[in-house]
C-alpha cells in the first residue's frame, strides 16, 4: 500500500541547484535590505548590532524590527561565505555537532533529508562518526559543556577538516553575544540565517565544493 | 503573590495529592515552589529556605525505580516528589543492588544522526534496560539569567530562541505574563499559530516513530507533510518556525485566513490518508504496543504533564483553563493504556482537534486592533501548552525591566517520566520510547 501511495504522490523534489528556487521554497523573510530612511534609527533597534555601514548577514537574526525604519525583507536566503573549499566532490559526508542550538537549526537539517529537498541526490550524506566526516557542521551558540566534545570531534576528523558554521548563533554569536564558533576552531564556511532555510543550507553546502 | 511558608508546611503541600509540583526556581537564597491543581487550574507560588534534598539518603526510593513502595514516615520532599531532583538539576542514575556485571553506558552528548546534543546514563543487563537517567545541561545557555535586566521586548527574542520548535508556546506564555489585555484578533491569531506549531511538531514525532521502525516510505511521506506545514507557516506568518510573530501587546502582522483555511484542509485530508495507512500497518503497531508503559500511579507520583499524562488517562492540559478556548471545538484528548501507541494516538487526535480549532478561529476572526501598549509591573506568570506539555513562565518586572525570571520547560519534568517508562524494556525499544515523548534537550536545558 505504501508503495502505491508513494508512486501516486509523484515527484515533489525541488529542482533547486539547476533552477532558481520557487516562491514556495523560500520564506518571505530573507536578508533585509536598506531601502530608505534613517539608518541610525534602525541601528538603535537592532538587537545584535548587525547594522553598520553594510548589513552583517551573519549577525542578523531576522527579527523584522528594522522593517519600520526603511529596511525591506527580501526573499533572498542564498547567503554564504566560503574561505576554503573541499578539494574533491561527489560523496561528501557531514558530521553534525550541535553546540547548543535552539533545535530549529537541527530541524531544518532534518528537513533537508525529506523528499522536497533530498540532500542525497546531491551527494551529501550525514555520518554518525567524525572519523568518516569531510565536513563538520556546527550549529548553535557554543555552551560551556559542549566545548570539549566539539574539540574532540574536530581532532578525530581526517584531513581536510572543513568546518561549516550555520545560523547566526554559530557564525557570530547572534542573539547570545559576540562569540561564534570561530573562537574555538577555525571556521571555513559560514551560512546565514536564523535558522538557515533548507535552500540556504543547500546553497552553502554546494558552495563548499563546486558551482556557486 | 509568593507566599512565604515553613518547611513543614511545604511537606503538607507535597503530601496533598491534589497538587502537582510544577516548578522549583531558585530566588536569591530561597526556593520558589509552584503547585498547580490541574482540576481547577489554580496555581500557588510558595517560598521557603532550601530544604535538605539529600539525594543519596535512600537511593532505592528515589527517582528512577518504578513500582510501588512505602515511603518512610520521615520522608523528605525529594522522596515524596521525586521530580524535584530533575527540577533542581540533581539527577543521577541508580541501580538498586548494582551487580558488577551491569553494563554502564554514557550515551552522548554527540550522538548519531540528526539528534540533539544531550546524553543518557544507561544501566543495562543484557538487552534489558535497568535504569536510565538523562544527563541534562549540555546545552545550558542560561537564558533565565540573561533576560534579567533586559526590557520585555528584547527578552522576548531570547525566549523565542529557547526552543525554536516550541517558539510560539514560549512567547505566548511570556507575553501572557507581561500583558493584561490584548485585542481579540491578536489573541485569535496567536491561537492559530500555536495550533500550527502543535501540528508540525506532532507530525514530526510520528515521522520519527516511523523512522525508528524503518518504515521509510511512511517516514518520507510524513516528513513531506511536515514540510508542507512549515511552508504554510512561512507563507502566512513569514517565518518557518514562527519567530517574530508575537510582540508584547499583540502580534506583528495580520493574516489572510481564507487562503489559510483552504491550505489547512488540504493538509488535514493528506494527513488522514497517511494515518489510515499507518495504523493499519501491523508491523509498525506491534513495535509501539506495550512499549514504555506509564500507568496512572506513575503519572501522579512523577507529576508528569502533557502528552504522556494524557495518554495514561490524566487529562492535564492548561488550554482548558484559558477562557478563549471555551465554546471552541477544543477537547482534551485522552487515551487509557499509556504505552507508545497511546501517545501516538493522542497526537493524532490532537492534530485533528487543532485543525478544528484553527478552522473555528479562522472563520470567526474578530475585527479589532492588533497591538496595544504594555505596562507590566510586579510578580507575573504565564502558562501555555507546548506540544509535549505545558510551559510556565514566572517573572518579576519593574517598569518594563525584568528583575527575576523562572522558566519551567515541559521536557524537564517529562524526562524523569521517560526514564521510568523505559525501564525493563529492551535496547531496541529505546528510540520508540524517546520519540513517543517528543522531548527536546534544547527545551529542558534552557
Amino acid at each position: 500500500m505504501w508503495v502505491i501511495k508513494g508512486l501516486r504522490k509523484g515527484i515533489i523534489t525541488t529542482k533547486y541547484p539547476d533552477e532558481k528556487p520557487t516562491k514556495d521554497e523560500v520564506p518571505e523573510i530573507g536578508v533585509p535590505v536598506h531601502r530608505h530612511g534613517d539608518i541610525k534609527a534602525a541601528r538603535g533597534v537592532c538587537p545584535t548590532d548587525a547594522i553598520s555601514e553594510a548589513l552583517d548577514f551573519y549577525k542578523c537574526i531576522f527579527c523584522q524590527r528594522c522593517e519600520d525604519y526603511g529596511f525591506e525583507m527580501t526573499g533572498n536566503v542564498e547567503i554564504a561565505e566560503v574561505n576554503r573549499k573541499l578539494p574533491f566532490s561527489g560523496s561528501v559526508h557531514i558530521f553534525l555537532v550541535d553546540a547548543g542550538s535552539c533545535n530549529a537549526c537541527n530541524r531544518e537539517l532534518d528537513m533537508l533529508t525529506n523528499p522536497y529537498y533530498d540532500l542525497h541526490r546531491l551527494g551529501f550524506f550525514f555520518t554518525p562518526t567524525p572519523r568518516h566526516a569531510d565536513i563538520m557542521f556546527v550549529i548553535g551558540k557554543v555552551t560551556d559543556r559542549m566545548v570539549e566534545p566539539m574539540l574532540k570531534a574536530y581532532e578525530a576528523m581526517p584531513e581536510p577538516k572543513i568546518v561549516v558554521a550555520a545560523g547566526s548563533c554559530a557564525t557570530s554569536g547572534g542573539i547570545f553575544g559576540n562569540e561564534g564558533v570561530d573562537r574555538y576552531i577555525n571556521v571555513d564556511a559560514k551560512i546565514s540565517g536564523c535558522p538557515p532555510s533548507p535552500i540556504g543550507l543547500l546553497y552553502g553546502l554546494l558552495k563548499t565544493y563546486r558551482r556557486r | 503573590m509568593i507566599i512565604e511558608i515553613t518547611e513543614s508546611e511545604l511537606l503538607s503541600y507535597a503530601k496533598n495529592k491534589k497538587y502537582s509540583l510544577t516548578a522549583c526556581f531558585p530566588k536569591k537564597d530561597k526556593e520558589v515552589y509552584v503547585w498547580t491543581d490541574y482540576t481547577s487550574g489554580s496555581i500557588e507560588f510558595v517560598m521557603t529556605g532550601s530544604p535538605d534534598i539529600d539525594i543519596n539518603r535512600t537511593p532505592s526510593q528515589t527517582i528512577g525505580l518504578s513500582g510501588q513502595f512505602a515511603l518512610p514516615p520521615e520522608a523528605n520532599i525529594g522522596e515524596i516528589r521525586p521530580v524535584l531532583h530533575a527540577l533542581s538539576g540533581n539527577y543521577h542514575a541508580y541501580c538498586k543492588e548494582c551487580p558488577d556485571d551491569v553494563f554502564k553506558l554514557h550515551y552522548g552528548p554527540i550522538s548519531s544522526g540528526l539528534w540533539e546534543s544531550g546524553a543518557f546514563h544507561i544501566l543495562s543487563y543484557g538487552e534489558r534496560i535497568l535504569n536510565v537517567a538523562p544527563d541534562l545541561g549540555y546545552k545550558h545557555r542560561a537564558i533565565e539569567k540573561k533576560i534579567c535586566g533586559m526590557n520585555v521586548k528584547d527578552a522576548l527574542l531570547l525566549i523565542e530562541r529557547l526552543c525554536g520548535t516550541f517558539s510560539v508556546a514560549y512567547s505566548n506564555a511570556f507575553c501572557s505574563a507581561v500583558e493584561e489585555n490584548i485585542p481579540e484578533r491578536a489573541e485569535a491569531i496567536r491561537i492559530i499559530a500555536l495550533e500550527l506549531e502543535r501540528i508540525y511538531n506532532h507530525i514530526h514525532a510520528i515521522q520519527r516513530l516511523a523512522t525508528a521502525a524503518s518504515q521509510s516510505v511512511a517516514a518520507s511521506q510524513f516528513s513531506a507533510l511536515e514540510e508542507d506545514v512549515l511552508r504554510l507557516n512561512a507563507k502566512f506568518f513569514r517565518h518557518r518556525y514562527l519567530f517574530g510573530l508575537n510582540i508584547p501587546g499583540g502580534v506583528r502582522k495580520d493574516i489572510n485566513t481564507k487562503v489559510l483555511l483552504g491550505r489547512i484542509i488540504d493538509i488535514k485530508r493528506e494527513f488522514d490518508k497517511l494515518v489510515e495507512l499507518l495504523i493499519t500497518s501491523t508491523i509498525f503497531i506491534d513495535r509501539l504496543h506495550n512499549t514504555a508503559i506509564l500507568n496512572v500511579e506513575d503519572i501522579i507520583r512523577l507529576d508528569t504533564i502533557g502528552i504522556p499524562a494524557r495518554a495514561s488517562g490524566v487529562g492535564k492540559d492548561v488550554r482548558s483553563f484559558n477562557s478563549i478556548y471555551t465554546d471552541t471545538p477544543f477537547r482534551v484528548a485522552v487515551e487509557e493504556y499509556g504505552d507508545a501507541l497511546s501517545r501516538m494516538m493522542v497526537r493524532i487526535t490532537e492534530i485533528r482537534n487543532s485543525v478544528e480549532i484553527i478552522k473555528f478561529f479562522a472563520e470567526n476572526l474578530p475585527q479589532t486592533e492588533l497591538k496595544t501598549d504594555v505596562d507590566a509591573s510586579g510578580f507575573l506568570y504565564g502558562r501555555s501548552e507546548a506540544p509535549p506539555g505545558d510551559i510556565l513562565t514566572a517573572l518579576e518586572v519593574e517598569n518594563g525591566i525584568i528583575k527575576w525570571a523562572g522558566i519551567r520547560p515541559p521536557s524537564t519534568i517529562n524526562y524523569p517520566a521517560f526514564a521510568v517508562a523505559i525501564e525493563g524494556n529492551i535496547f531496541t525499544d529505546f528510540s520508540f520510547g524517546i520519540e513517543s515523548f517528543g522531548l527536546s534537550f534544547a527545551d529542558s536545558d534552557r
